[in-house]
């Protein structure tokens, strides 16, 4: 890329974003500035994911949350205090949002979201969406899949979380110290084919080889993912028999969403099915307790995901790292975090 | 509902209200520590203590979000207290101060606390409260951040490992040939540039050596003595002109070191038989033009531009060294100092044929400065946050046997480790038998009444603890672990008179106690480790001296040096020799060849050695790691 | 710092005392308020019998990092000792001084005080550190050989 002067950062904001652009570079740093961020939802994960990339010097954040706030939102919003209750929630985050970083730009909006319009998405490079049921997650990744707008979403479970992404179809390109063996072309995985490879020797100390790999990554739509969802010939029997709890418990509630325990109960083992995996490892209290955890928001959980959220976000506008692929969950008590490819 | 309903859920209400009587010590308000404080706020422990000693600076505004612009200079401890009001609801007390004071914070004062948070930035400081929760078995949650990769990992003292059970990666040194003689990466001129040159001219002490006519030179030979006096005495007149303030010189500190001393190198043939050979400035390019022009930091300059923009930063720094006592530091801050450094790097580089670099990269370099970023802190803080639930017993659904069954955290993914986990979480292992903090020394605390620091000696300190462990006082060494000194052993009792206070023994300070007297089944006493601290009384006695009543354990001699009589092979001398360190600042070698957790926020933590080995214990079939 | 480096400091002292190599000598400096440095030692190293060096014992300082033994100790002899591997300064050029190459952990004192007597009388040519030393010593052996027994003499034992 070459950087014009209107693209080219201020010494103010090197100096500011320093042990970023150390990372990532002046070139990502100036790309992210120009950046069009919808954010719906901002609870618990929408605060943590709008932090992060408000700090990051993303050009400019949408917010998008019709809710009002409520006295538990205390217990895990930090841009909330005790006289927002019974505000506008997006309202009540907006100073404080802004106060974070105010070189962003920032607009909130209460509207509700099955109001806006396709055209009303249309203006976004991207989207990070939250605290949707699974309804509102396809229709809206029906929406972006039409405009080609990629799209993470995010939801907990109390200890437990998920992430799911759909970039459509996204190339990125990451730099790797060469090891032993040269990569090749071709697929790495279902979803991940690398298409090119480029060797660069370092200037600095030239023992050192990098690889340039280009890789392509393809992406399914949400309702498609649940519905085909599957491990079958994607792990060794050893695998399978360690698949973490919380897949099928979070995949079941997706596809449909239990009215009660003994609901989760036969779901889950259906889904086991689906997957591939053993339901053996259910034990019903462990169902019950996520079952108890349903649909909540915990501060820990939110920092996490929403941190690998906004990470992927920030690397995705760099095109720099290979992004997440396609689907994640979080173990709040072991502190596992699989990223399957459905 | 109320505030505290989710929170309620997940652990359950008589959890939640051991949680609010829970009184937690977070050290640390930077970059992991601000993203702690909200966490901990927002699952309502009940009191959280947090220390920082820092200021906050801007290049911390990307991550610390506390922090405001208007905030700046201000202590980060009281800035981050006030910064939370809106949310808190917890009892909070910040501390302005460096967490190894002993003053401030007495063992006895960490001991109140159920458990401790680090979020550190350095590894000195990491070591000691590992040592301080080994002192009193509280459970410390460790963390770390350089960039994408972070780590966190509960010690449960006795149970677990500890932080220096796994061996830390420490700066890179260069040997000092390749320093002074034979750079061939650009961090080689920069550390010559910075821990050589730069320190001569501005930050030396003043010596006359080269004119004390009753130094002992090794010599008697006229010729040689002459000879070595002006190699002295070569950089002493360097340090003479800066100090002159006579700028009209300065070309001619520029000749001597970038074309006089590199025409000195060329002479030593025997460098240049295999490596190419350096190519001194010529005198045309010295200009004496010492205007201070406005450059781009970000862009690589050319030579011309190198040595003109050295001429004038020379100009200002030797206007400053009147004001500023003859002595300033190199600073990764102070923009003179960086970019004298980075001039004076590029020209050498340019001359050595190796890249130049804009001062931005070398100030990277020359301040060890660690990338930072808000995700991986948020991570970081959001995992230690959590497990602290599992440590404290707090999730009923998921109680631990023993403390092994917790889990520690890698980043995974972001760090190029894996594809399949963005996360890796071993399970904890159990205290490494021969870490030298944890398992090879016993612990204990020496409580002296005050008014007989002044009265106790050091040979009655000795036979005190000869008694009650029935060591052989004979082979007794004492060991001041905190002033790095030896105060007394089989050899060295010229110290045994004086009184504690006289060979300043102090509450607060680490003794360390051996007696390696060999029992003939091949086993010794472990070393003791006694922290001292005071009893507040103004006449005690001798009586009211109080040791921990333990007996000491055996332990096998195992000697870290069994290779002992094996001559060491081929003793050549190599084009190597003294190392350079570069020195710690507020933040961490970063320019080191292997990516190792450190940090802005967490710097210097686990090599990558020790990573690897719990990478390799957890290796799944289907990831692809690459270990070289 | 941890501990580990006083500790083995500390056993490198008790070893020396048990055992070290004739006519060596090797002990902590003393700190301006009367303590040991068990951080900085001062050695003597006898040159080798029936070397140009016989005649000397060279006074070398040992100095330990904190992070000692995974980092070596950096060895100083006299400013302008005249050896083609030593520096101007006194610093010394040694494969097992460096970390990268071979330092290792369990290398003792003794092994340093042998490897440096060693070094005496066998000099690498290809690791140059100061002119006049090297250059006599590759081109003017008579010269060199002079200016040794004349350093000798200044070290006599």
């Amino acid at each position: 890329m070459t950087a014009s002067d209107s693209n080219k950062l201020s010494a103010d904001e090197i100096a500011l974003y320093d042990r970023q652009i150390r990372l990532w570079g002046m070139a990502a740093q100036a790309n992210m500035r120009s950046a069009r961020v919808l954010l719906v939802n901002i609870g618990s994960i929408g605060t943590e994911v709008a932090k992060n990339v408000v700090l990051s010097g993303i050009g400019n954040l949408y917010v998008l949350d019709e809710h009002v706030v409520r006295e538990e939102d205390l217990g895990c919003q930090f841009l909330l205090t005790k006289g927002d209750v019974g505000a506008q929630r997006a309202q009540a985050c907006l100073p404080r949002l802004q106060d974070l970083n105010p070189r962003v730009n920032l607009q909130v909006d209460c509207a509700a979201l099955s109001s806006k319009p396709r055209e009303f998405f249309q203006g976004f490079d991207l989207i990070v969406a939250t605290e949707l049921r699974s309804e509102e997650i396809t229709a809206l990744n029906k929406i972006s899949r039409a405009l080609g707008i990629p799209i993470y979403v995010a939801g907990s479970n109390g200890l437990f979380s998920y992430i799911f992404v759909d970039l459509i179809q996204f190339e990125s390109t990451e730099e790797k110290l060469k090891s032993g063996r040269s990569t090749e072309c071709g697929h790495v995985s279902s979803n991940r084919e690398v298409i090119d490879v480029q060797v660069r020797h370092d200037e600095d100390d030239p023992k050192k080889v990098y690889e340039k790999i280009t890789t392509r990554n393809s992406y399914k739509p949400f309702h498609e993912l649940l519905q085909s969802a599957t491990l079958q010939d994607k792990l060794t029997r050893r695998q399978a028999k360690r698949v973490n709890n919380v897949l099928p418990l979070t995949v079941s509630c997706l596809t449909q969403h239990p009215g009660s325990l003994k609901d989760l109960q036969r779901n889950v083992v259906q889904t086991c099915n689906d997957l591939h995996i053993t339901a053996e490892n259910l034990k019903p209290e462990y169902i019950e307790q996520f079952y108890t955890q349903l649909g909540i928001e915990f501060a820990p959980v939110a920092a996490i995901i929403g941190g690998a959220v906004a990470q992927d976000v920030i690397n995705i506008l760099g095109k720099k790292a290979s992004p997440l692929n396609n689907f994640l969950v979080f173990d709040g008590i072991t502190l596992e975090m699989p990223i399957y490819e459905f | 509902m109320s505030r505290a309903s989710n929170i309620s859920k997940i652990i359950g209400p008589q959890n939640l209200e051991k949680l609010r009587s829970t009184k937690c010590l977070l050290i640390g308000a930077g970059g992991i520590g601000s993203e702690l404080l909200k966490d901990l706020i927002l699952m309502e422990f009940g009191e959280i203590h947090i220390v920082d000693l820092d200021t906050i600076d801007l290049s911390n505004l990307n991550r610390q979000f506390l922090f405001r612009q208007r905030d700046i200079k201000q202590p980060k401890s009281t800035t981050a207290v006030k910064a939370v009001q809106g949310f808190n609801n917890s009892k909070l007390v910040p501390y302005e101060g460096n967490i190894m004071d002993t003053t401030q914070f007495p063992l006895h004062w960490f001991g109140s606390f159920d458990i401790i948070f680090n979020a550190l930035d350095n590894l000195a400081a990491r070591r000691y409260v590992n040592k301080m929760s080994q002192f009193l078995q509280v459970p410390l949650l460790e963390s770390g951040t350089s960039g994408f990769d972070g780590y966190m990992q509960p010690i449960i003292p006795t149970e677990t490992e500890c932080f220096d059970c796994t061996k830390k990666e420490t700066p890179k040194t260069f040997p000092v040939c390749t320093i002074r003689s034979t750079p061939s990466q650009p961090i080689h001129c920069i550390v010559w540039a910075k821990n050589f040159l730069f320190a001569q001219l501005f930050a030396a002490d003043i010596t006359n050596d080269a004119d004390d006519e009753t130094k002992d030179w090794g010599t008697t030979d006229e010729e040689e003595i002459k000879r070595i006096k002006q190699e002295t005495n070569e950089l002493q007149e360097l340090q003479n002109i800066i100090l002159s303030g006579d700028n009209s010189q300065i070309p001619k500190i520029i000749e001597k070191i970038f074309i006089h001393d590199i025409e000195k190198l060329l002479k030593i043939d025997n460098l240049w038989k295999t490596r190419t050979k350096p190519v001194p400035l010529t005198e045309s390019q010295i200009k004496t033009d010492l205007t201070d022009r406005d450059m781009d930091l970000s862009t690589v300059w050319p030579i011309a531009d190198q040595i003109q923009k050295l001429s004038s930063i020379t100009n200002k720094l030797m206007t400053r060294m009147k004001a500023e006592n003859n002595h300033i530091e190199f600073d990764k801050d102070d923009e003179d100092t960086l970019e004298f450094v980075a001039t004076a790097a590029n020209i050498r580089s340019q001359i050595f044929h190796i890249p130049m670099k804009s001062v931005f990269d070398i100030k990277q370099t020359a301040g060890n400065i660690i990338p930072a970023i808000a995700t991986t802190n948020a991570i970081v803080a959001g995992l230690s946050a959590l497990v602290s639930l599992r440590v404290l017993s707090l999730l009923n659904y998921a109680k631990i046997s023993k403390p092994t069954e917790l889990n520690m955290v890698f980043t995974a993914k972001a760090s190029n480790i894996s594809q399949n986990r963005y996360l890796t979480n071993p399970t904890l292992a159990p205290p490494n038998c021969n870490c030298p903090v944890c398992s090879r020394v016993v612990r204990g605390v020496m409580k002296i009444p005050r008014n007989l620091f002044g009265e106790l000696k050091l040979k009655d300190l000795v036979s005190i603890l000869a008694e009650k462990y029935s060591f052989d006082s004979e082979e007794l060494s004492v060991l001041d672990t905190t002033g790095h000194r030896l105060l007394s052993d089989f050899d060295f009792d010229s110290l045994d008179e004086k009184t504690l206070e006289e060979i300043k023994i102090i509450p607060g300070t680490l003794l360390l106690i051996t007696d390696e007297t060999e029992n003939d089944d091949g086993t010794c006493l472990k070393p003791l480790e006694l922290y001292i601290d005071e009893i507040a009384s103004d006449d005690g006695k001798m009586s009211d001296i109080s040791l921990p009543d333990m007996k000491i354990p055996l332990t096998k001699i195992t000697s870290t040096t069994e290779e002992d009589n094996k001559p060491v092979e081929d003793v050549v001398p190599q084009n190597n020799g003294e190392t350079i360190v570069l020195d710690l600042e507020d933040e961490d070698d970063e320019k080191v060849k292997k990516r190792k957790f450190a940090g802005a926020d967490g710097d210097d933590a686990l090599s990558k050695k020790s990573k690897s080995d719990n990478e390799i214990e957890i290796i799944e079939e289907d990831d692809i790691i690459a270990l070289d | 710092m941890s501990s580990l480096c006083l500790q083995r400091l500390q056993e490198e002292r008790k070893k020396w005392r048990k055992d070290h190599p004739f006519g060596f000598f090797a002990k902590p400096t003393k700190k301006a308020d009367g303590t040991m440095n068990l951080q900085k030692w001062e050695a003597g190293i006898p040159g080798k019998e029936g070397t140009i060096w016989h005649e000397g014992v060279y006074p070398l300082t040992i100095e330990y990092p904190d992070e000692y033994p995974s980092k070596p100790p950096k060895l100083r002899l006299p400013a302008g000792f005249y050896h083609p591997n030593v520096y101007p300064s006194g610093t010394i050029c040694l494969s097992i001084l460096n970390e990268e190459q071979d330092w290792r952990p369990a290398i003792t004192l003794k092994q340093i005080c042998l490897g440096i007597q060693d070094l005496l009388d066998t000099p690498n040519p290809n690791s140059p550190a100061q002119e006049p030393a090297w250059r006599a010593f590759q081109k003017n052996k008579a010269e060199y050989e002079r200016k040794v027994a004349l350093q000798a003499k200044q070290y006599a034992k």
